[in-house]
């Protein structure tokens, strides 16, 4: 496969030997456009069932919006490593097809392309490869992909390509096999579509049953086992995935995803040593072929970073610290480590300026926009809300006052209890898009800020639209002192509602002096359930206040009998500090 | 010739011990008593020792220098009532004498520290032999050192350091009279401090004597000032710093601990007593991948070379067992059992990493007789009798009462001081609920570390099997002690309870407190294994006597430790829930039972 990508503000310079492939609009003047050529002679005249084109998307500068990208025919030979903007191929009017990038990053897209795969093949077009555009090229939408010359070769563009000749079967075996094999595949699709409406329990028998059939040369079975062991993870049936895992271990001795899985559930279950084994295991294996790949990095950078969290959950900082760099080292786009790092820097009490310097020196020398996001997040997390803010304006005057930049500043100055700022922000959103954690904001804000009639205002107006506004509207009658009904007496429903609240909640704690966070606690005895206390708690320790979360952890058992690992971890945190 | 030279006084339970190990090598013994009213005297006649009378006058080095006079020997062999030579040793110790190349020769001591010989052997390097008539002579009142014309010992004395081992017996004397030994010893430094004040020695001394009496607060001063005056060129510096590092330990002043212990290991950088106490505190601080590293660590490094020596085995089967402990809380049970092996290789004398090692390989499913072979390899190397008394101890520590018997009965020489051996037999046959056999054995106990336990047992034998009166019997012929006061209490409380008596709740402090549930729980763990759950919850009542706001959660500890998990996690809940108490071990304990039942 060749590939490169073209350049109107370069319109003479050539790229093939580029690292990345670039796709869109950027900085609403430049547009960037990728081309693939592939060598198919082995495939002359064979019946292809499926052809997918899979590339890593290695940037993403506008995640804030779904972009939509077209696939085109090209119908003129022409020579990959001397094309330019200026002298690019002819391409069909219509797209073959599309496909979509949003938030998407560090992960990989496959584009379906069997329809012009299958033309080349049996003769019906010439194969002069495709091009990649953006369908709106007035719009900002850049992204980017490693190319065929990036040196990181689990992540360059491939082409998998799946003909319906299978290798000739044993004879006795081939009707029964055949007849096993399609009872799999579906049982296993309807697993699938369990999975994703997130009825894992419907999920799992049909992956069961999918699995009494397994077989390990057909095509989705270890896509299978992968998701069969997800599904055992999330209904924390750990033995049995554990038994899921090892098989298919045993089959698949490169399946570096299982390797991973088999790792964060051992680290889940706290088993850190075994953890540890495992994570390293990953990495000795190394990513895994495309074809047993579901997550990406598991042989490397996110493994790296899986270690270091492992550390820093055993307290070695330093190994952490190590650990994080080899994850950044690998794949410098993979910014979770800086968080960690940022962390360990502040619990090894250095100094201010030095953690600035060290954080932004990880990112590329100058900063974007998304680097700038992810060092506002990283201040936020600590409570550094001034630095986190000032990073926000930093993004903003990269790219403008997005929705996503917006909030993020309301937020921000929310918690920095600037009000007035904060709504403001959060009303600029509102002209553009209505989302409800936008106008839960807006609310929050007059109620805070003491515009209470306000606030009044804006429940009214969307009352009707949006269920929740009622907890919104207890909060205005609890901080007014009027008198207000039970939030939810549906017991279906109370969990809804509470997870709701406690959004709120985690918020006012940050937002609001400690006498009008104890108030708005009051919204707890509007709504019935057992667990309140035991969420309070995790509250309270998230926001770093150990003693009124023992209190309440102490109470949720008093009371209610309610406990749960995670309590007891956070109670032994407690105590051993 | 060789000439053998001790003070001694009541040293009749000791002596025969020590002479035995020398008496073939010596050529002449040289007692001097300072006032035995025991038979040490006779004693030592038996063994032709030359008898000498000094009165003592609060010094040691008189007395020894007076020992010394007497000697016609080439060569002085120094020893006290309860030493012991290893026998292994006894060729290396005559090479010396036939080519020495120094005039005063250094050999470890290897002390019991706790109550029983066993694991906890602590190393010291003493002065033992040394050149007869030419001018050494011991000088200090206490904790003696030499000196070779007058002059300190560290100027053209020729000085070896051997491996040769000796025993000390010493610590293992009861406590009451070691604490009088130690005062009577501070006594005795102050004078001296009060007559050369500014020593380094008396002030480390001092403080070793605070250490001993567990008055931390007091001997981390001594040992603070003694630092100040010293320059790590004086010898026992390095001791110093290892003293202190414990005792800044025991007061859990843990980062001043470290951050002396980062400083004095570049200075010694092959003390590994110093990493093995880094590597503990990080264990002690749940920092487990630090102290995975600094148990390697004390691996990579080895033993530490004589002069430096402190615990026996820091290089090695204790680094190992440690890590093994630190795998089992990480749940890591492979390696575990790697490690636990690994300690056992070079201290297979050790029934608790023994009955480790049967756990998880009854955890991997493996069947008794592969079992036994495993235990028969790790123990190939310890004589027949040795390997018996650990096979029986680790058997007992499983619960597995009558294998432990089996190998007590296939015991062939009985060498035994302590009388562990009937302690273990009348156990054993306690909890298989032969209270008569089991009373000959307890019978047969006197004057030993298992007095008390093995009172109480007798007294259980007799309440177990329904003997009301027997075992008021006993429990009234008790001499009043500190010791066995609640061992009194508690039983009688418990036939009370039983006869269905009115009984009326204690007011204790603290302290009491304390020592009342320890007898409770101990007497728990008796009712649990040979008695009827009713009569466990009839005894349960006993809690209900105190004012302590700690006993739901001991109970929940005692459950959990007896494999009663859902009483305990309920117990945990109402120890939380009545008394506001729980804490990281109980926590973590509960986590377990959380973790179990996914």
């Amino acid at each position: 496969m060749q590939s490169t990508n073209i350049n109107s503000n370069l319109p003479n310079k050539y790229f093939s030997e580029y690292y990345a492939l670039f796709l869109g609009k950027y900085l609403n003047t430049v547009i960037y456009r990728s081309l693939f050529r592939f060598d198919l002679s082995n495939f002359k005249n064979t019946d292809i069932s499926k052809a997918e084109l899979s590339l890593f998307i290695m940037r993403n500068d506008n995640p804030s919006y779904v972009k939509k990208f077209n696939v085109y025919r090209i119908i003129e030979d022409f020579d990959i490593t001397k094309t330019n903007y200026a002298n690019q191929p002819a391409i069909e009017d219509i797209p073959v097809s599309s496909f979509e990038i949003n938030n998407q990053l560090d992960e990989k897209i496959t584009i379906d392309i069997t329809k012009l795969v299958r033309s080349w093949c049996d003769n019906s077009f010439p194969n002069f490869g495709l091009m990649l555009k953006s369908s709106d090229e007035t719009i900002n939408s850049l992204v980017a992909f490693y190319s065929t010359q990036s040196d990181k070769t689990s992540y360059i563009p491939s082409l998998n390509i799946s003909t319906n000749t299978l290798e000739p079967p044993k004879k006795n075996l081939k009707s029964f096999s055949k007849m096993n094999f399609s009872d799999s595949k579906v049982y296993f699709h309807n697993g699938n579509i369990h999975y994703k409406d997130g009825d894992y329990v419907s999920a799992l028998n049909y992956y069961k049953e999918a699995y009494k059939h397994f077989r390990s040369g057909d095509k989705h079975s270890a896509e299978l086992l992968f998701k069969l062991t997800l599904t055992l993870d999330i209904l924390e049936y750990f033995g049995e995935e554990l038994e899921i895992i090892n098989a298919g271990l045993y089959y698949y001795p490169n399946f570096t995803d299982l390797e991973f899985l088999k790792a964060s559930l051992f680290f889940s279950q706290q088993k850190y040593s075994l953890a540890i084994k495992s994570f390293k295991n990953c990495i000795k294996i190394g990513e895994p072929p495309f074809n047993l790949n579901f997550i990406v990095g598991v042989g490397s950078f996110k493994s790296y970073y899986a270690l270091a969290q492992t550390y820093f959950e055993l307290k070695d900082y330093d190994e952490a610290y190590l650990y994080c760099l080899k994850s950044l080292n690998v794949n410098p786009n993979f910014t979770q480590p800086i968080s960690l790092i940022a962390k360990i820097l502040f619990k090894n009490n250095k100094d201010f300026n030095y953690i600035k310097y060290k954080l932004e020196s990880y990112f590329q020398s100058n900063l974007s926009y998304t680097d700038y996001m992810i060092l506002s997040d990283i201040y936020s997390s600590l409570s550094k809300y001034d630095i986190s803010y000032n990073y926000l304006l930093k993004a903003e005057s990269i790219i403008g006052s997005t929705s996503n930049i917006l909030y993020n500043k309301g937020i921000c100055l929310l918690y920095k209890q600037e009000y007035e700022t904060a709504f403001k922000n959060f009303n600029a959103i509102v002209e553009k898009d209505i989302d409800e954690k936008v106008i839960f904001m807006l609310i929050l804000c007059e109620i805070l800020d003491d515009n209470m009639s306000n606030a009044l205002k804006l429940i009214n107006t969307y009352k009707k639209d949006n269920k929740f506004i009622i907890i919104y509207e207890s909060l205005y009658y609890i901080m007014t002192s009027q008198k207000c009904d039970d939030i939810c007496t549906d017991k279906q429903d109370t969990r809804e509602y509470l997870d709701k609240i406690f959004d709120l909640l985690n918020i006012l704690i940050k937002a609001t002096t400690p006498d009008i966070f104890e108030k708005s606690l009051h919204l707890l005895n509007l709504i019935e359930n057992d667990n309140v206390l035991l969420m309070l708690a995790k509250l309270y320790f998230n926001n770093n206040f150990y003693e009124l979360a023992y209190n309440e952890f102490i109470r949720s058992i008093s009371m209610f009998n309610i406990i749960d690992l995670e309590g007891l971890n956070m109670i032994t945190h407690i105590l051993s500090n | 010739m060789l000439s053998l030279c001790m003070i001694v006084k009541n040293e009749e339970k000791n002596l025969p011990r020590c002479l035995e190990s020398i008496k073939d090598i010596v050529d002449e013994i040289i007692i001097v008593d300072t006032g035995s009213t025991d038979s040490t005297i006779e004693i030592a006649e038996k063994y032709g020792a030359k008898i000498y009378f000094f009165e003592w006058n609060n010094n040691f080095s008189d007395a020894r220098n007076f020992s010394l006079e007497k000697a016609n020997g080439d060569w002085i062999l120094i020893m006290d009532g309860d030493d012991e030579l290893d026998a292994n040793d006894k060729p290396k110790l005559i090479q010396i004498l036939n080519h020495p190349d120094a005039d005063v020769y250094y050999m470890q001591t290897l002390s019991y520290l706790g109550n029983k010989p066993g694991l906890n052997i602590n190393t010291n390097l003493n002065i033992r032999l040394l050149r007869n008539h030419r001018g050494y002579n011991f000088v200090r009142a206490i904790h003696e050192q030499i000196s070779y014309n007058g002059k300190s010992i560290y100027e053209g004395a020729k000085l070896l350091a051997t491996d040769i081992k000796f025993y000390h017996y010493g610590y293992l004397t009861p406590t009451i009279i070691k604490q009088n030994k130690r005062e009577r010893n501070i006594n005795i430094l102050e004078t001296q401090l009060m007559e050369t004040p500014n020593s380094f020695f008396d002030f480390f001394n001092i403080g070793n004597e605070y250490f001993a009496l567990q008055d931390y607060e007091t001997a981390i001063k001594h040992y603070q000032t003694a630092y100040e005056y010293c320059a790590e060129e004086i010898g026992s510096f390095h001791m110093l710093v290892f003293k202190m590092a414990l005792t800044l330990d025991n007061l859990s002043r843990y980062d001043e601990e470290l951050s002396l212990i980062n400083k004095e290991i570049k200075t010694y950088p092959q003390f590994t007593e110093l990493e093995f106490l880094k590597a503990s505190l990080f264990f002690k601080q749940n920092k487990l991948s630090l102290a995975i590293k600094s148990f390697e660590k004390c691996l990579e490094m080895g033993e530490s070379p004589l002069n430096l020596s402190y615990i026996l085995g820091v290089g090695s089967y204790r680094s190992y067992l440690a890590l093994a402990e630190i795998y089992i809380v990480l749940l890591d049970y492979n390696k575990a059992y790697t490690y636990y092996k690994e300690s056992l290789k070079s201290m297979p004398n050790n029934p608790i990493a023994l009955s480790m090692i049967v756990r998880l390989l009854i955890q991997k499913q493996k069947d008794m007789s592969y079992i036994k072979k495993e235990l028969n390899t790790i123990l190939s190397k310890l004589p027949t009798d040795k390997s018996n008394i650990v096979l029986a101890n680790t058997f007992y520590i499983l619960k597995k009462y009558k294998l432990s018997i089996k190998y007590l009965q296939k015991i062939q020489t009985k060498l035994d001081v302590d009388m562990e051996l009937e302690y273990l037999m009348g156990s054993s046959l306690f909890y298989l609920q032969k209270f008569d056999e089991a009373k000959k054995y307890f019978d047969k106990i006197h004057d030993s570390i298992y007095f008390e336990k093995s009172l109480t047992k007798k007294i259980q034998c007799e309440i177990f099997s329904n003997n009301f009166t027997d075992a008021l019997k006993i429990i009234d012929s008790i001499n009043q002690s500190d010791r066995t006061d609640y061992i009194k209490i508690v039983n009688k409380l418990f036939i009370d309870i039983l006869n269905n008596k009115k009984v009326t709740p204690l007011t204790l402090d603290k302290k009491e407190t304390t020592k009342y549930l320890d007898e409770v729980f101990n007497l728990f763990s008796a009712v649990l294994t040979v008695s009827t759950p009713e009569i466990f919850e009839k005894s349960l009542s006993l809690l209900n006597l105190i004012d302590c706001d700690e006993v739901l959660l001991r109970l929940a500890k005692f459950y959990y430790n007896h494999g009663l998990y859902d009483l305990s996690y309920q117990e945990f809940i109402r120890s939380i829930k009545i008394f506001d108490k729980i804490d990281t071990k109980g926590l973590n304990m509960m986590i377990n039972l959380l973790n179990q039942n996914n």
